[in-house]
């Protein structure tokens, strides 16, 4: 089994002005990189280093992170993450894929084909379960300049289901950037968010939704029968544009809730209500004790809230439009 | 018996230092024998890597940040150093405040539990509970009292885990402490102990001579916890049965630290050694230390282990198999001669606690409580 190997000398990564991107790279040497366990790429805020033989997947990653920076693979990463082939006579041959997370197998194998949804919930849970210097919150987060000029941001917490990530992909189209899909990732000291813009993870029926508004955007192939139904991704804009974004500090706070036929119904949240709410939606408040709690504090003193449910996209983009065009709060 | 108790080899500072040298890095940054500027940064993934996997990484970032190197590691390693650090303090965290819950508890039944392994670290503020990792609650109840203790531990929200008739008998009529409980809210688990080992187990011991020197603890003083030196006996014998090392090292690391903070008292080891002839735990004081010195090298104590410490020679062997099996670096790449030591060692740890008979009939038991459960 691959895993990192020692490097002699000390081995300071340091990304240079124009790093080579995985674009650079003939897919011929990312797939042989991918079966020595030896592809290192920077997608903030980590440096995996990924390992994969499963035909396809070298494919599906060069197409979702197609500008992204290659790191050295010698150098200190935080994860190294492999889609690994496992299958033993007991299970009569029948072959699946394993998660190997720096080395260790924490979850049960999954079915093969299901090796680039694996791979995304790898290092969502990696920053989940090793990222302690900030918040982490269960949210999507959508980057946009507010009325006064100045870099700000959305949070749209919800439970899976609630429509983040198709809200996420189709606010793309509008004013809005990508802050992330799924976490975002709150600064204690700074109050600032994080953007870590990945893949978009699209689920079930928004894969056509999505397809059909966005028909130039990069997709992966759905992958069907996954724990999270049929699952795709889509490619996030560029990074570069990012790298050059200051920090945003959240001004919206807004809870989506997607409704089959539901008209759309903005309203305005009590902020202890909405606090709570966010602070459920955490995965290491606890971590942070008094300082966190402060920064919680902090974050809805700046932020308007409000619940949104919707049912048609476009409707509900207008509404987060508007909002985002009003006064913030001062 | 050999003269000798301390074989030059395992000396850190002689070249052919043993595997130390080159085997266990983790080990030996853990107890400063290494600065953490000699590894380099893809090690320390691997390394960083294996501390998680052993619960280890809370300490790993203590004694590595607390080292004047720190400020010249990698920015992105020393970030998820801190990291690892917030979740050892979020750990203690929530085991003093699930003492201070169960404080209550006892409050209401006029009991004064004795707390056992890690719940008494952090109670009693050793040093071995900087950036430690917390699971259950340990601690320790008169047997008689048990029923009067369930009931009101049932009252404050904790739920038995294991229902099934056999459960209770097995937790009760074989082991040392009751079916383990968990807090319907806040998920923590709590072990109610009536006896320091199993009933059934083969190393028999006299619980009087280690429950002679019980004490207040410092930071709970709704409880008691061990002496010094039955405190690290228990945290011995418990490795020394253990059949499967899921946290091995971090278990031995617990004793090394322990004995380094002990014996700064006057005399300590001879007390050990007496306190452990009293309570018949001899041979196991005699292999963890082995095993100790074999792992993290032989700082301390070592020096001033008495001659009759030494090991013989199938127990020199059982030393090699430990240290195999808990040879982090050995986990990591899943090695043969390492998947053999640890299938031994599953056999020793199963002889130990259980009389053969009984042994194969709840090996029998599980295997087919298993069988059921894939049939449905």
């Amino acid at each position: 089994m691959g895993f990192c190997t020692r490097s002699k000398g000390d081995a300071v990564v340091t990304r240079p002005m124009t790093a080579p991107t995985l674009a650079s790279l003939s897919l011929k040497e990312i797939k042989s990189r991918l079966r020595r366990s030896r592809l290192a790429l920077d997608i903030p805020p980590y440096r995996p280093i990924i390992g994969c033989r499963e035909p396809g997947f070298a494919e599906a990653l060069l197409a979702m992170y197609h500008d992204y920076p290659l790191t050295e693979a010698q150098g200190f990463h935080e994860v190294s993450l492999e889609m690994l082939h496992w299958g033993s006579v007991w299970r009569f041959g029948r072959r699946q894929l394993r998660l190997g997370v720096n080395g260790n197998f924490p979850f049960n194998p999954l079915p093969l084909g299901q090796a680039y949804p694996m791979f995304e919930w790898g290092l969502n849970w990696c920053i989940t379960n090793y990222l302690h210097e900030r918040i982490t919150f269960h949210s999507a987060g959508l980057g946009y300049v507010d009325a006064e000029n100045r870099p700000a941001a959305i949070m749209l917490p919800g439970v899976p289901g609630a429509g983040k990530s198709t809200l996420t992909a189709a606010a793309l189209e509008r004013r809005f950037t990508l802050l992330s899909d799924e976490l975002c990732l709150l600064s204690p000291e700074l109050g600032t968010l994080l953007p870590i813009p990945r893949p978009i993870s699209l689920k079930d029926a928004s894969i056509e939704l999505i397809g059909a508004r966005q028909p130039d955007a990069r997709m992966t192939s759905p992958v069907r029968d996954t724990t999270k139904g049929t699952v795709a991704h889509l490619q996030p804009p560029p990074p570069t544009a990012i790298d050059n974004l200051v920090e945003p500090v959240a001004r919206l706070l807004v809870f989506p809730r997607y409704q089959r036929g539901a008209r759309l119904a903005c309203q305005p949240l009590p902020t202890g209500q909405a606090m709570l709410r966010l602070a459920d939606q955490s995965f290491n408040l606890h971590l942070h004790g008094e300082t966190g709690f402060i920064a919680l504090v902090r974050l809805m003193e700046g932020v308007r809230t409000f619940e949104l449910e919707y049912s048609d996209l476009d409707s509900a983009l207008d509404c987060l439009e508007r909002l985002a065009a009003e006064a913030p709060l001062q | 018996m050999s003269p000798s108790i301390q074989p030059p080899k395992t000396t850190p500072e002689t070249p052919e230092g043993s595997r130390h040298a080159h085997g266990a890095t983790l080990a030996r940054l853990l107890t400063r024998q290494l600065s953490p500027l000699a590894v380099s940064a893809a090690h320390w993934a691997e390394i960083l890597a294996q501390a998680r996997a052993q619960q280890l990484a809370g300490r790993l970032a203590e004694v590595t940040l607390g080292t004047p190197e720190a400020a010249a590691l990698d920015s992105r390693l020393q970030s998820q150093l801190r990291s690892a650090g917030r979740i050892a303090n979020g750990h203690q965290h929530s085991m003093r405040w699930e003492l201070n819950r169960l404080a209550a508890v006892f409050c209401q039944t006029g009991d004064r539990p004795i707390l056992l392994k890690g719940a008494a670290y952090c109670a009693h503020r050793l040093d071995v509970a900087r950036g430690r990792h917390y699971g259950d609650v340990d601690l320790l109840v008169a047997e008689d009292r048990l029923p009067h203790i369930e009931t009101a531990l049932r009252f404050a929200g904790y739920a038995p885990q294991k229902t099934s008739a056999y459960d209770q008998h097995y937790y009760r009529t074989w082991m040392h402490e009751i079916p383990p409980m968990q807090h319907i809210k806040r998920g923590t688990s709590l072990d109610v102990h009536f006896r320091l080992i199993p009933r059934t187990s083969r190393v028999v011991i006299d619980h009087r001579p280690l429950l002679d020197e019980c004490l207040p603890a410092r930071d709970a003083p709704a409880f008691d916890v061990l002496g010094p030196a039955p405190m690290l006996l228990h945290s011995m014998v418990h490795l020394y049965t253990e059949s499967e090392f899921p946290q091995g090292l971090r278990n031995l690391f617990d004793i090394h630290l322990l004995l380094i903070e002990f014996e700064k008292e006057k005399d300590f080891i001879n007390h050990l050694s007496m306190v452990a002839r009293q309570a018949g735990l001899e041979t196991v004081l005699r292999q963890t230390l082995n095993w100790r010195q074999r792992m993290f090298g032989a700082l301390s104590a070592c020096a001033t282990l008495p001659a009759h410490l030494a090991l013989s020679r199938p127990q020199r062997w059982v030393a090699r198999l430990i240290e195999t099996g808990l040879d982090p670096e050995a986990a990591q790449r899943r090695s043969r001669r390492r998947q053999t030591a640890l299938g031994l060692l599953y056999l020793r740890g199963h002889w130990l606690r259980m009389p053969t008979r009984l042994l194969a009939g709840h090996l029998w038991h599980q295997a087919r409580s298993k069988w059921r459960v894939n049939e449905t």
